[in-house]
Formats: structure tokens, sequence, C-alpha cells
């Protein structure tokens, strides 16, 4: 996760391309729909001033119980590179599920 | 439609974020033209931001790829991204090719992608080196992608079959060894991303392969097949960016196909697929894919349809229009191949003509298609009526390429109107040209004769864009009739600049700037002046060429002088304008030339036609050249064939160059947009522009409209910003006219303008295929109909012009209208002709060409005499005379006795013009003779011999007699004295060479000549 985050910060063609993952991934959505619509705003707000507008935000999935030093050491090892001017706002999410079962579930849920 | 609102509607898109963002694109193309154009750094990452945009825009469409927004938004980040720096690291670099590969393609723009790919030094890509099989893999798909989309020949194409199939002996030595590299965890995944690649390769495999031949039949299908693989394998490679790259490469890899020659014409015919085979497998300009125009025209235009007997092709200058002819004239001949079928193609000029007969049996005749061309003259040599002749009997020719008014002669004379040899498809090239003045009714008034004589014949119109192309179409066939247009408004074959130059500064201190202008077709435009020269101390003072006495012709040379461009035109408003223009470039040049065998082989003949003292000679020298009629009909071929090759540094040319240039042009300087007594119309000024920087040049051309001082540029702005307006016949104007002198009768308008001659033929030949006068007045609004011009008259237009033909045809006698079938000539220039050749007493032996042609006789002079007296040729002949020292009619007898007895240009200048300087004498003397002497005194000469009282008894001779006398008037136009001498001009023989080749022909062959086709003789 660090290296990415470093890589989104530091390199503006892997940034267009997480804009182009994401322009692939709402491109089917109706405009109203509200992923769509945030899409949209914050595209417009990221190329409005001549140098890109954005926030990284880095955001951890695991399958074990909490652990506050899987942030704090990536917070650690980013904080020289990105915290400043940007800011980085790192989010963890520890799901009581096995990892190995997340696609399955995920494919359900679209099916429904 | 102009870049502008192409670029606009990205702008439209993002409003907040591309603000001006057409400008800034348009400014970078156009710096990379004009060195002096300087960009900032905000502006260039304005166009970065622009190209991701841009992107996102194309993904946001992505389900609609066959839209004109998506098609849009694709060529504008084409050409936003070529315009740009391409990324250093390799891998970056490969996918950002791809993407501009598959964009320009979906653009429909893959012409210019192999543009821009040919700047790209090809060793680049041999140097990269992978250390890892998945980027060897890439690379080398690569490597077969860029050879795919050059395919500059056969091999190419191999090759990049070859390339993959290294890959698969590859395979096996590299592919366990990196799956072994990687931890397990990552294997699932690098395994993917290898299988998408197989995928990928193997469908750049089928692309070069279906190319080549045509085979794999369902090549859509396994592509689609081995893609959606590829596409699966990307995703669970979890490579977003490889993943991407696979769905930018797939609706390429489709378009590819259906651009193929094999695709769009799959089923039409056998010799269509011969023809196919032919061009791309040949050496020369291999043909692999079609242009979007192209495309089109078959697809969606219906070309090859059964359903239509008339298409006008309205398609931009240089999109491809010989190619869609030749597959139509396919289309027809094999339609009608049990029926003997033939084609006419006929064209404006006679250079054009040329130019498509070598370009047609460059084509066609590998694939057994036969073509002839007939000379440009009005009239039938002996060598043309043997032809015609045999013809009848056994066809000699499939294709038969001639100007308008040959075509003409020949259609009323009924050529092409037998069911055994039907003519078939009449192809009109610049068809534009029904508008043009003085042969536009003449041209309109041919294809009307056509609709009624030739019940089999079709009809192809190729013209650059006419807005009413559907009226034409519903004129030529109501119900059978389509226009051809392209969807895409805003595509265009190649990329250009019009602008004004105007001289800014002191005495020899100062710039030539151009000011880009702003048009309604795709032309850049920047708000800036564009300084392109600048003087420190000029040759010629700025108040010399610009100002209050500004002197065009004199910016125009100082201007070309000083481009460093190659292949550039002048645009002279006279041929005497090109001497004096080509003198200056000739004055300012310092530059040496190494020797160069095709230069001095020109300089060879052009020193055996017009003698070592022509300016040409020395002008060639410093690679300039000059074309216009003034010209040998050769020499100007041989400076066509010299800017093809890209050996001259510039050519002066009169603006008749516009029609059917087929060479690469970068600039053209403009000394004029006028014709000596007009303004260019604005479709013959497009069409020129359409010339400059053609499809397959890299560079954007340039066109400079020189401006005599600042007080011109409104009119100019004006000028080029005016749309082409809807295509009128030239009936319309003439009885407009004519209503205003409703005292003048149709046979006094023959004198006052020789294109009423046209309707004039018209209306006699109507009148000698009807039983008697009630029976042509009854059926004369039906026949008026099939003009294109009565339709567009109005009630009381009509009205006047059904009286007046009424009282016309009242007075044609039957056999004048055959006559004039015959000649070319109307009814009242054959009744003159008849009654002036009474007083003449020319007897049947003043008709050998030895006492025609004798400095003793007088009878040239007599004919002379009666010729000037044609309003059809009188103005032509009269031109003679323009501007300096008169030739009297003996004058000029003797020129025509002395040219057809072989006297060189040199000499003939001295004793007719002695009081000129020697180069200016030999200019004149070349102008009347090519340009006069040898259409009109031709014409007027074939005219008299089919007078009933020429004094030649035709009844009495036989048939080599009658061609021996036939081929007179062809003496005249090719200037020599025997048979052998005229079929050897009419195969390009230099005239200095034809008299003594000629005997030597006649030694090998003897009397038999006229049963020697032009194949035989070349």
């Amino acid at each position: 996760m660090e290296e990415q985050l470093r890589d989104l910060y530091s390199n503006l063609n892997k940034r267009a391309l997480l804009i182009r993952y994401l322009a692939n991934k709402t491109r089917n959505l109706e405009s109203a729909h509200p992923f769509k619509k945030d899409y949209q705003r914050a595209l417009n707000c990221y190329y409005l001033q001549d140098h890109p507008n954005y926030q990284l935000i880095g955001v951890l999935i695991r399958d074990i119980a909490p652990d506050e030093s899987d942030l704090q050491n990536s917070y650690q090892k980013l904080e020289s590179h990105v915290l400043n001017p940007r800011g980085i706002k790192l989010i963890a999410c520890y799901i009581p599920i096995e990892k190995e079962k997340w696609n399955d579930l995920i494919r359900k849920e679209s099916v429904k | 439609m102009s870049y502008y609102l192409k670029y606009k509607y990205l702008e439209e898109l993002h409003p907040k974020n591309l603000i001006d963002i057409d400008s800034i694109i348009q400014k970078v193309k156009i710096a990379r033209r004009f060195e002096s154009v300087e960009i900032s750094d905000i502006e260039l990452n304005k166009l970065v931001k622009a190209k991701e945009l841009c992107e996102l825009s194309i993904i946001d469409n992505w389900e609609n790829q066959e839209s004109e927004n998506f098609k849009q938004l694709c060529s504008i980040y084409f050409d936003i991204a070529t315009i740009l720096q391409l990324p250093t690291d390799p891998q970056e670099e490969i996918f950002e090719l791809i993407k501009i590969i598959s964009f320009g393609y979906l653009g429909e723009g893959w012409h210019l992608v192999r543009q821009f790919l040919k700047k790209i030094d090809p060793n680049h890509f041999e140097k990269l080196n992978a250390t890892q099989w998945n980027q060897r893999l890439l690379i080398v798909s690569f490597k077969a992608l860029i050879a795919v989309v050059n395919k500059k020949n056969w091999e190419e194409l191999r090759k990049a079959v070859e390339y993959i199939n290294n890959l698969r002996e590859e395979q096996a030595k590299f592919e366990t060894s990196y799956l072994n590299d990687h931890l397990e965890n990552q294997k699932k995944s690098v395994a993917a991303e290898l299988i998408a690649l197989y995928h990928l390769a193997k469908s750049i495999e089928i692309l070069s392969q279906y190319l080549l031949d045509g085979q794999p039949n369902n090549a859509l299908e396994q592509t689609t097949y081995h893609l959606g693989y590829a596409n699966r394998y990307s995703d669970q490679a979890g490579n977003f960016s490889f993943k991407l790259l696979v769905q930018y490469f797939e609706p390429f890899a489709y378009k590819l196909i259906r651009n193929s020659l094999w695709h769009i014409t799959r089923g039409t015919n056998s010799r269509v697929s011969k023809f196919n085979e032919f061009i791309s497998h040949r050496v020369d300009k291999p043909v692999f894919e079609m242009l979007y125009p192209q495309r089109e025209a078959i697809l969606v235009g219906g070309l090859l349809n059964d359903a239509f007997d008339a298409v006008v092709i309205n398609l931009p200058t240089s999109s491809g229009k010989t190619l869609i002819a030749e597959y139509r004239m396919l289309k027809a001949l094999n339609q009608f191949a049990d029926q003997g079928g033939w084609v006419a193609y006929a064209v404006p000029t006679r250079a054009l003509a040329n130019q498509i007969t070598i370009q047609l049996q460059k084509d066609l005749a590998p694939i057994n298609i036969r073509i002839e061309k007939l000379s440009g003259v009005v009239e039938l040599d002996g060598f043309e009526e043997s032809l015609l002749e045999e013809d009848a009997k056994f066809s000699q020719f499939d294709i038969l390429v001639t100007t308008y008014e040959k075509l003409n002669l020949l259609i009323r004379q009924g050529v092409g109107a037998s069911d055994d040899r039907p003519l078939v498809l009449v192809v009109i090239d610049e068809a534009h040209n029904l508008e043009e003045e003085t042969r536009g009714i003449g041209l309109e008034l041919l294809l009307t004769t056509i609709k009624k004589d030739c019940r089999s014949a079709n009809f192809l119109l190729m013209t650059p864009e006419v807005v009413n192309s559907s009226e034409i179409s519903n004129w030529l066939s109501a119900d059978r009739g389509t226009p051809i247009s392209l969807g895409l408004h805003w595509w265009q074959p190649n990329e250009r600049v019009i602008g004004a130059l105007i001289a800014d500064g002191n005495r020899k201190k100062y710039n030539v700037i151009l000011k880009t202008l702003l048009t309604q077709k795709g032309t850049f435009k920047v708000a800036e002046d564009i300084k392109i020269i600048h003087y420190d101390e000029a040759p010629l003072a700025r108040s010399k060429v610009y100002g209050s006495a500004g002197v065009k012709k004199k910016f125009s040379a100082l201007a070309a002088s000083s481009l460093t461009d190659l292949s550039k035109i002048v645009l002279a408003r006279t041929p005497g304008d090109t001497f004096d223009i080509a003198e200056d470039l000739w004055n300012y040049s310092t530059e040496s030339f190494p020797d160069d065998d095709e230069i001095e082989l020109v300089i060879k003949y052009v020193e055996a036609e017009l003698g070592a003292e022509f300016p040409l000679c020395r002008f060639l020298k410093k690679r300039i050249g000059i074309h216009s009629s003034a010209l040998p009909e050769e020499i100007r071929f041989l400076i066509e064939d010299l800017m093809a090759n890209e050996k001259l540094k510039t050519l002066v040319a009169t603006t008749t160059i516009s029609q059917g240039i087929n060479f690469p042009i970068s600039s053209v300087i403009m000394a004029s947009y006028s014709y000596p007594f007009s303004t260019m119309p604005h479709r013959d000024f497009w069409n020129m522009v359409g010339r400059v920087g053609r499809a397959g040049q890299d560079t954007i051309g340039f066109l400079g409209i020189v401006l005599k001082n600042d007080n011109e540029l409104a009119k100019v702005m004006n000028y080029v910003s005016e749309a082409a307006v809807a295509l009128r016949s030239q009936m319309v104007s003439m009885i407009q006219e004519a209503l205003n002198y409703p005292s003048i009768s149709f046979e006094q308008w023959l004198f006052r303008e020789p294109k009423w001659s046209s309707l004039l033929q018209y209306i006699s030949h109507l009148y000698k295929q009807t039983q008697s006068l009630d029976s042509f007045i009854s059926n004369l609004e039906i026949n008026l109909q099939s003009t294109l011009g009565y339709r567009q008259l109005n009630q009381i237009q009509r009205n006047y012009l059904r009286q007046n033909i009424r009282q016309y045809a009242s007075g044609i006698d039957k056999n004048h209208a055959s006559l004039s079938d015959l000649t070319g000539f109307s009814t009242i220039t054959i009744r003159n002709l008849i009654g002036q050749l009474s007083d003449a007493g020319i007897k049947s032996s003043d008709w050998s060409p030895n006492q025609l042609f004798s400095k003793q006789g007088d009878n040239l002079k007599k004919l002379v005499v009666i010729m000037l007296r044609a309003p059809e040729i009188r103005k032509q002949m009269e031109e003679i005379n323009i501007g300096e020292k008169s030739l009297d009619r003996s004058s000029i007898a003797r020129l025509i006795t002395d040219w057809v007895n072989g006297k060189n240009i040199e000499s003939l200048a001295s004793t007719y013009f002695p009081n000129d300087n020697f180069a200016k004498s030999v200019e004149r003397c070349t102008r009347i003779l090519y340009r006069n002497i040898s259409n009109a005194a031709t014409w007027g000469l074939a005219a008299i011999q089919k007078m009933p009282n020429s004094g030649i008894g035709w009844e009495k001779l036989t048939e080599v007699e009658k061609r021996k006398l036939a081929n007179l008037p062809a003496m005249i136009h090719y200037g020599v004295n025997s048979d052998e001498a005229v079929l050897l001009r009419k195969n390009n023989l230099p005239r200095s060479l034809s008299s003594r080749m000629g005997e030597l022909f006649r030694a090998s062959v003897g009397d038999d000549i006229f049963s020697h086709s032009s194949t035989s003789i070349r």
C-alpha cells in the first residue's frame, strides 16, 4: 500500500491511470448514480487548476483483528514523502471474514 | 468543418477545465510547422490535461464506438497526443503508442497514423532490450503491430508474421524460468498476463495474415475470440495498465479488418478479387487498406450496388477518388462483359488524361484491362479513327480516357450507343466543371446526350465537395441515383494552414508574416502573426514588393526563394507570369546543386524540343520548374514527374494545375487567386488547397496568399471564409443574360459567347434524331427536362428558352446537324464554313501534305482566314495576337507550315518574333504553338476537311487514304509532317526525333501503320 500511495503522489501517469480505472468503472452508470456524480465532481476538481487538486486516501482491508500498528507503520513510512502539502488519510477495515471468501461474496452482492 | 469546431467539442464536454483549448491545439500544431511560433510550458500543460480529459471522454463513450462523437474524440486525442512528447519509459511509451494507433484508427485516420509512425526511428524499438519474458512478448508484439500498421510492402507484413512465429519458438525457452522466478502467490496473475499477451500476439498475427491475402476468411471472428481471452486474462492479471491496453487494442483490430480491401469488397466479383490481389502484392505502393471515404463510398454509399445507375462522389480532394473509380469500373466491366461493355473516363485536361492513363495502366493493365487514351484535340486523327473502327468489330479497349470535349464528339457520332459495344459507365473526373464558365455547359449537355443515346450507360461523377450533389445524382437518374458524401464533416485527408502573406518592416529589413485565416474547412488558425521569413538585407526593398507600389509576382518569388520547404508551388496568373517569377527565383538562387541524371535528361529533352536557349533549361539547373499550357504536353508531364520524385524545389505554375495534381506539395504561394479574366471560383480554390499536404505527407501543408498591400487583407479574408454555394448549371446564367437582351437571337449569341455553341449543338443533335420539326418541338420539353439547367430555370426562363429553341431549330439543315456532330461546331458555323469554302476554291490536290504545308501555296492562308471566322475557335486564334505585335494571317499560315515541316522553336522564334529579346520570343512562340495553334488550328482544319465543298472527294478515297487525310490536322497538333511521326508523337516521342524515327518505323513495318495499336508502338 505504501508503494502505491507513494507512486500516486509522485507519478502523474499513475494518477492518470487510476482516474482512467475509475472512468471505466463508472462509464455504465446512470448519470444520476451517486458514485458517478461524486466521480464527476472529483474529476472537475482535480483538473480545474493548473496543479492537480487532490487528496490521497489509503484504504487497508484485512481479515484479521484490528491492529493499530498497521497504519502507524504505514503512516511513518509515508509521512516524509506525502504528508506535505497534500496530506494523507489512512483507513483500515478489519473484516471478520476470510479473505478467500471475499470474491464470492462481492460477486453475489453485485448479482443482487 | 473548421478545426475550431472540431476541438471546441472537447471544451464543451469540459467547459471549466479546457477553456480555449482549440486555440492551443492549433497553435502547437502550427508551431511544429513554423519554428517562430513559441509554446509556453503553461500551454503544454494545458495540452497534457486536455489529452487526459479527452481519453476520459472516450472511455465515457466507449459503448458508442460508431457514433460521430466517439470518432471525433478519438481523432482529437490523436491530434493532441501526436504533438506531445512521448513518455521516456519504454513500457509507457509502447502503451502510449498503442493508444495513439488505436485512437487514430477509431478516429478514421489510419493514414495519419502511418504518417506519424514514419517519424519514429525504426531502430528505436529494435534497441529496446527486454530482460523479462513478459516484456519481450510485449515489445516483439508491438514491433509486429508497427509492421502491420506501416505495411510499406508485402514483405513488411510477412515480417510481422515472422516476429510472432519467433515468439512461439522462444516461449519454450523463457516461459518456465520466468514463471519460476515469481513467488507462488504471484504466479496466478503473472501467468494470466502471459496468456493475455499470447492471445494479443496471436491476434496481431491474424491481422497481418488477413491483410496479406484475405485469409482466414473469418478473421473477425478469430480475432474476437483471441481478444476475448486477452481481455479476460488481463483482468485476472490485476494490472490495470495492461488491461487498458487490451481494451484499446480490441476495437483497433476490428477496425483494421473492416478497413481492409478484402473485407470491404468481399464477394463483389472475380475482377475485383484479382485487382485486390494485384494491388496488395505489388512492390510499388501496395494498397491493403482503404481510406475512410473509400470505405464509406462502398459500404455505406452503395458504390458497388446494382441499384444505382448514377453515383456522385462528393468527397474532399485527396480522398482517393481514383481507387473508388477503379472499383466502380471493374464492377461495370464485369457486369457487361458478355455485351462487350466499355468505360469512358473523361477528364478536363490533357495533362490529367495522361496522368490517369498512366495510373490506370499501372493498376488495371496487369489484370488484363485494356486502357486507351485519345488525344485532347476536338477531332479524330487517322489512328483514332482506325482504333474506333477496329473496336466496333473486335473490341480494342475496356477503358477509354479522354477529355470531355473529345468524348462529346464520340458520343454524338454514335460511339457507345450500339448494343454490341455499349458504353456502360462514364466516369467524370473533376465534375464540378459543370459550373465552369466556358466549358460547363458542354459537359452538362454531354451527360444529357449520353443519358439519351447510350441506354446502358451508368454514371460516376467525382467532385470535391458539392453541396447539392443529391440534385446532380437525381438529375442523372431520378430513382437510381445516389450521392456519396462523408458522414464525418470534420474529416480531412491532410492538415494545412491557409494564410495571407504580408511584408512588415522598412527598406531592406523586414519580415514576411503569415496571417492565418479562418475558413469553413479544416485549416488551422491562430491569433498570432507568424514570422516565416526575416530579412536583415533583403534582395529587394519592401516598397518594391509590398505597399502602394507592391507587385505580387515579385513578392511571391522573393518569399518562395526564402522558404526552405521542398516541393513548393508558386501559382501565377498567366503563362507569361510563370516565366517572370521563375526568372526572379533563378536570380535569387545562390545554391549549387549536385548533378542529377533525371534532371539532366529532362534538360536535354527541353533543349531538343525548345532549344538550348529556352529559359526552362537554366531554371531546371537550379531545381526550378515551370508548368502552363504554353509548354508542350510532354514537357509538362516530365516536370510533373520531377515534382513527384521530389527533384524540384519550386514549381511555378498557372492556376490550371489545380485540377489533378498527383504529387506531394508541402506549400503553395499564391501570387494570384484569380484566373486571367476572373476570380478563381471557390471550388477550384479549395480543390487547390486540398492538394497541399496531401495524404501521405508528413508535414502540415501551407498555402500563403500573397497580398499586394494591407488593404487587400479584408478582401482575402472574405474570399477564403466564404463557403462554396450549390453547383449551378451554366445554362441558368446564359438564359438570365439572354433575357436581358431579348432582341438578340441564339444565333447571334454564338458570336458573342462561344459557349453558346454547346447549347446550339445539343439542339441540332436532338433535331437530327427526330423525323420532323413538329416531332422535335413536341418532344422538346421532355428533352430539355433531361438537362440540369432546365430544372434550375424558373418558368419565365423556361418559356424563353423553348421559344428561342423553336426559332433556332426551324432554321437547322439536317445535313448541317450531322456535320455539327462530326466537327464539334454549331450548324451556324458549319453554314458559314461552307459559304466561305465556296469562295476559296480549294481542290482535291491542294490537300496533299506537300501542297498544303508548302511555302509556295496560299491554301493554308485561305483556310486560316476561314478558321478565324469560326466562333468556336476564333478566341483561341485571336489570342495569338494578344498584347504584342500582331501576326498577320499569312504569317500564321507560314508559322504553321514551318512548324509542321520540322523547324525548331529557336528558329521559329527568331523568324516570327524578331523584335522581342530572344528569351521572350521563344516563350511567346512556344505559347502560341502549344496553347493556340496546336488546339485551334488543328480543330479548325479537321472541321473544314469534313465540309462537303472542302474539295476532298472522300467517296473516291481508299480507307488508308482517308486516314492519311484525317492525319493532316494532327500534323499541326504535333508539329510533324508524316503519318509515322504523328503516331510516334501520339506515344510521346519528342518532336525532334519523330520524323527520323518515323522513317525507321516505316522501313520496318511498311505502309500498314494504321493497324498498330499504341501498346505495340510502345
